[in-house]
């Protein structure tokens, strides 16, 4: 297994700087977003939600290669970042499941109810 | 001197503690619920006779420390007396130090013997009086307290403690008044006598603070006086007001010594803080006797004896001011006496009049004769009371003269006594109130003509009255209704045993049956004051002074018993020439309508413009604000879609916004 010191030197052999990396992470953070903003099916969204929770973690594992490779606080954050976005994944798919058999249904726009 | 009497002399800081104690005791004890093993009902811990036990056990006590007291005190020749002061921390806040202790001297001797002696004796009548009523105990309870405030006051070696059980025996006299509060007239009683108080009060503390304000450096670095003395203690105030009169301007000495006085005016009745006094009567019988006639009231004089060396120093503002506060008083309270039924009201306003004389004696500088008069007043006062108590208890609390009369038959020893408490007071046949009375008109005559002659027919308006009651209430045939019962025993015995310093302490104290004069004990003497008497320059005038008031006082009692035992004239024709001088007297000179007035013209019209102003202006911003927040949250409710999608969005490009405009705020 490599340690996250030789995983920078390989990915500088291969010129990749921290900016590929956040370049990445900003086009996935988009992508879910505008999945977020778009998407009817809750199903999607919650999934589009977890992309931008991933683009979030590369960010941490990056940022922290980048400032202080012997240091893993930023893996460790990812790690806690991937139990919650299960967690909260399965208490989202509860309630979707829940929605679903009260009302036959899974379209965002049928739960607007909640308004002034 | 044994051992016993040692004890009792050098544990003077027991006297307040007993009767502490026995309140404590009473009000816990009845508090507290217990199943009765017998019955099985609930019953209270301590037994309902337990309390005036407790109550006379405590006076009893202090009754104690009182004769030993005396002893002390007679034991020495005057010139040798030294006042023994003894002082405890009381609380101390950074530098400046407040003590609390027991001041042993003529004074504090005087007033803890009249206040031991006429309490003990009250308490035993009380046991009589109140035997019937629900609150019983409770009655012996705020009794206690009463003592344990008073003699505290008493025994006080400083003002700020003063100023402490002064209040302490406002507040009990508050609880006395309102004892039957069920009755409206009481609770308002009450009331009255703590707010008009208040207003006494109020500048009494602001005297004591200015007091303080130009004298603390002076105490701190004072080293004339024990170490242990006390802040503002009253052992210091001769040589304070030595330094004060050097270095204060006149005016400032005159506020400062008036300002203090306010709290005397209050408590001792003085015009026009006075009204609250004959409204007290509402309260039972022995409190009247006791806190509103022989003690409380007279606990105002003693204060101006205690702080008399800060007024000695301003002969020019402060002492004609209470001289004629004291005058007005003494003339006020006699006229509106005249007119009065209820038996009560018109002993009242006779103690108003009375305590007059005593403030005028001390305004004059008559510092003896003042003290003098308190003493010997305690006890006629005291016993009047009680008799009008025993009357109004066997007239079935009828206490409207006429619906009295003839009672003498009925009640012999009642009738005989409050005729010695009636002789008394009018100065006739050298009993007490001769000598003390006399003495301050002899001082009048001394200082201030007009005084003197105020005062004398004051003195004569007195006979006047008091024979009046007398006659109304005794004498002739009876007018009431209600069936009259006899002399309750416990309740004459005091009256009995009252009776006997009412005729003689006067002659016995007065120096003449070779027993020191009550005056080479208490005096003052300041070697700049200006209105000081020597004892011996009173007696000199004494013959003269003492024939004439007795000549006046006999005018008074000819008059009065032409009016009502002999019927000679019709009091009906003197009222009609008299119309505007009585419709004075029987409204009470109208205080009672002129402070209505200012109340209801000043307070209420002022709390109406301030309840228009929180009505109109400080609820109306409040509203405002209400209504705006609620106006700007219906305008924004319109963005609350329920789509998720929405929200997302604006979250999303909000954030994206915020950064933007960070950007070009500070980047760019």
């Amino acid at each position: 297994m490599m340690m996250s010191a030789e995983v920078a030197e390989v990915a500088a052999v291969a010129g990749l700087t921290v900016h590929h990396y956040l370049g990445v992470a900003t086009i996935l953070f988009g992508l879910g977003f505008a999945g977020v903003v778009s998407s009817r099916h809750l199903i999607r969204t919650l999934m589009c939600v977890e992309l931008m929770l991933n683009a979030v973690n590369l960010v941490f594992v990056a940022i922290n290669n980048h400032v202080n490779p012997s240091d893993l606080s930023g893996q460790v954050f990812a790690i806690f970042i991937l139990t919650i976005s299960a967690a909260e994944a399965a208490v989202g798919l509860a309630i979707v499941l829940a929605l679903f058999k009260n009302t036959a249904s899974v379209d965002v726009e049928d739960f607007s109810r909640l308004k002034w | 001197m044994n051992w016993f009497s040692d004890f009792f002399l050098n544990n003077l800081w027991l006297v307040p503690l007993y009767p502490l104690l026995a309140f404590l005791t009473i009000s816990i004890g009845r508090a507290i619920q217990i199943n009765d093993p017998q019955t099985g009902e609930k019953t209270a811990l301590l037994p309902q006779i337990s309390a005036p036990i407790l109550t006379m056990t405590a006076t009893g006590l202090g009754l104690l420390h009182a004769i030993s007291a005396i002893q002390w005190l007679f034991a020495q020749p005057h010139e040798a007396v030294q006042a023994v002061e003894r002082n405890w921390t009381w609380l101390s806040a950074g530098n400046l130090e407040l003590k609390i202790g027991t001041l042993l001297d003529a004074n504090s001797v005087l007033m803890l013997s009249v206040v031991t002696f006429v309490s003990l004796l009250i308490q035993y009548y009380t046991h009589g009086y109140m035997r019937h009523d629900k609150g019983y105990a409770k009655f012996f309870g705020y009794l206690a307290l009463f003592n344990f405030s008073m003699l505290g006051l008493v025994l006080a070696t400083n003002l700020p403690q003063m100023y402490m059980f002064w209040e302490l025996v406002g507040v009990s006299s508050y609880l006395l008044i309102g004892f039957w509060f069920h009755k409206p007239a009481a609770a308002a009683a009450s009331l009255k006598a703590f707010l008009v108080n208040r207003v006494g009060d109020f500048g009494f503390l602001i005297g004591i603070l200015f007091l303080l304000f130009f004298s603390l450096n002076w105490w701190q670095g004072y080293v004339g006086l024990h170490p242990e003395q006390a802040l503002l203690s009253f052992q210091g105030f001769e040589s304070l007001a030595g330094f004060m009169s050097q270095t204060l301007p006149p005016w400032l000495l005159g506020t400062i010594a008036i300002l203090i006085f306010a709290g005397p005016m209050a408590k001792s009745a003085q015009f026009p803080l006075h009204t609250w006094l004959p409204d007290a009567m509402e309260g039972p019988t022995p409190i009247s006797a006791l806190i509103h006639a022989a003690t409380m009231v007279a606990a105002g004089v003693y204060l101006i004896a205690r702080v008399f060396p800060i007024i000695s120093i301003s002969p020019d503002m402060a002492m004609p001011f209470i001289t004629w506060t004291g005058v007005i008083t003494a003339v006020v309270g006699a006229i509106i006496a005249v007119s009065q039924t209820d038996i009560k009201k018109a002993l009242a306003y006779s103690t108003m009049s009375q305590l007059g004389f005593m403030v005028a004696a001390m305004g004059l500088g008559a510092y003896t004769a003042g003290l003098f008069h308190l003493f010997t007043h305690a006890f006629f006062k005291a016993m009047l009371f009680l008799c009008s108590g025993s009357v109004i208890h066997a007239c079935e609390d009828e206490q409207d003269m006429r619906q009295m009369g003839g009672l003498f038959k009925k009640l012999p020893i009642t009738g005989l006594t409050y005729l010695i408490g009636t002789i008394a007071i009018s100065g006739l046949f050298w009993t007490s109130g001769f000598w003390s009375k006399d003495e301050i008109l002899a001082a009048a005559l001394h200082e201030n003509t007009a005084v003197y002659l105020i005062l004398t027919a004051t003195a004569g308006l007195t006979a006047f009255y008091m024979f009046r009651t007398f006659f109304m209430t005794f004498m002739g045939d009876y007018r009431g209704k209600a069936h009259v019962h006899h002399e309750d025993k416990v309740m004459t015995l005091p009256l009995q045993i009252l009776a006997i310093p009412s005729i003689f302490i006067g002659l016995v104290l007065s120096g003449f049956v070779g027993i020191p004069a009550f005056g080479d004990y208490i005096t003052y003497s300041l070697q700049n004051a200006p209105e000081h008497h020597p004892h011996s320059l009173l007696d000199a005038m004494f013959n003269q002074v003492g024939n004439i008031s007795q000549l006046v006082a006999l005018v008074g009692v000819g008059l009065s018993s032409a009016f009502y035992y002999f019927k000679v004239f019709k009091t009906d024709g003197v009222k009609k020439v008299l119309a505007p001088l009585y419709s004075l007297s029987q409204n009470k000179f109208y205080m009672d309508d002129i402070y209505d007035g200012i109340v209801e013209g000043g307070v209420l019209l002022q709390s109406q413009l301030n309840a228009g102003f929180d009505k109109y202006v400080i609820d109306g911003l409040v509203n405002l604000v209400g209504t705006v927040t609620l106006l700007l949250g219906k305008l924004v409710t319109r963005l609350n879609s329920g789509r998720l999608q929405t929200y997302v969005a604006t979250i999303g490009f909000g954030v994206v916004g915020v950064w933007l405009l960070y950007q070009w705020m500070f980047k760019g």
